[in-house]
């Protein structure tokens, strides 16, 4: 079986894209290769001690979900405007990545905010105001699921992943807007030199993790829009 | 002077294996979602060669 083959079956407006196990084996490697060298060249820092190893997954982890629901903006905006399935298969396939991410992020913050803060979990602005965004997201998927009608389904979720990715800039903005526990955002800017090749090389390389995600869920979306429409065409008389 | 945080090796070793664990976990999770997809799609283009 071929991903030619696979492609020209499918009946709607969507290409199968080819595998690319390549770039998951690439990412993977990078990924692997820049926590290493993050972890094993950096100095304790004068506040948080080596407990600032932990910047490398969770400052990734939190600016790649935000590039993903960047996406499901995008995707969603263009399948309102152009109509097109594979916009909003963009975009599902981004917002469930982006899920992921969040509560990566989440789960990160909270092993990092028990040594320092000395709880797992406060109602913080940017802690409450990223666990909504979770929460929004993972609302978008069940939507989803719930909807059988794939025209209604692709018109609700754009609307509600285009009001979900507002949500963004408050999350990010959230440490200025209010007083919180959480320290600023971390970037180049806010952190000691010492740190940023670190910081910026973990994030290239969990950009390129989510690029092969987002890459990955969009073709399993593919193939299962593609089954759909191959089933309904059989059951219709075996036009596929 | 820094400061050094007990157990902090322990919080540090559990966020990497956190993060390994949910992209991993995630990863395997897509490729069988692509695995039964394809298998869906052969099966419904079969059946419906078999109608023509």
């Amino acid at each position: 079986m071929t991903d030619m083959n696979l492609g020209q079956g499918a009946g709607a407006d969507v290409a199968i894209p080819p595998k690319r196990a390549w770039l998951g084996l690439v990412s993977l490697l990078a990924i692997a290769g820049t926590q290493w060298w993050a972890v094993s060249n950096s100095a304790p820092d004068r506040d948080m001690g080596n407990l600032q190893k932990i910047m490398y997954v969770h400052v990734p982890a939190a600016w790649t979900a935000f590039i993903a629901f960047f996406i499901v903006l995008v995707a969603s905006a263009m399948y309102l405007w152009k109509r097109e399935e594979k916009f909003d298969l963009v975009a599902a396939s981004a917002a469930e990545v982006g899920a992921v991410l969040t509560a990566l992020t989440l789960a990160l913050g909270s092993i990092w905010g028990r040594p320092t803060w000395g709880t797992w979990w406060t109602w913080d602005a940017r802690l409450t105001s990223t666990a909504i965004l979770l929460l929004i997201y993972i609302g978008y998927l069940a939507l989803r699921a719930a909807t059988d009608d794939a025209e209604r389904r692709a018109r609700w979720s754009a609307a509600v992943g285009i009001l979900g990715a507002i949500n963004v800039p408050i999350v990010y903005m959230s440490v200025r807007w209010w007083r919180t526990l959480h320290q600023v955002q971390s970037s180049p800017s806010t952190i000691s030199s010492t740190y940023v090749d670190g910081l910026r090389l973990n994030a290239l390389s969990m950009t390129l993790v989510l690029v092969w995600l987002i890459l990955a869920r969009y073709r399993a979306a593919c193939l299962q829009r593609a089954a759909e429409t191959a089933s309904e065409n059989a059951a219709l008389g075996g036009r596929v | 002077m820094t400061v050094v945080f007990a157990n902090e090796w322990t919080y540090i070793i559990a966020a990497y294996v956190v993060t390994w664990l949910g992209l991993g976990g995630y990863s395997i999770y897509l490729a069988r979602l692509s695995r039964r997809a394809e298998q869906d799609y052969e099966a419904a283009r079969s059946s419906g060669k078999g109608k023509s």
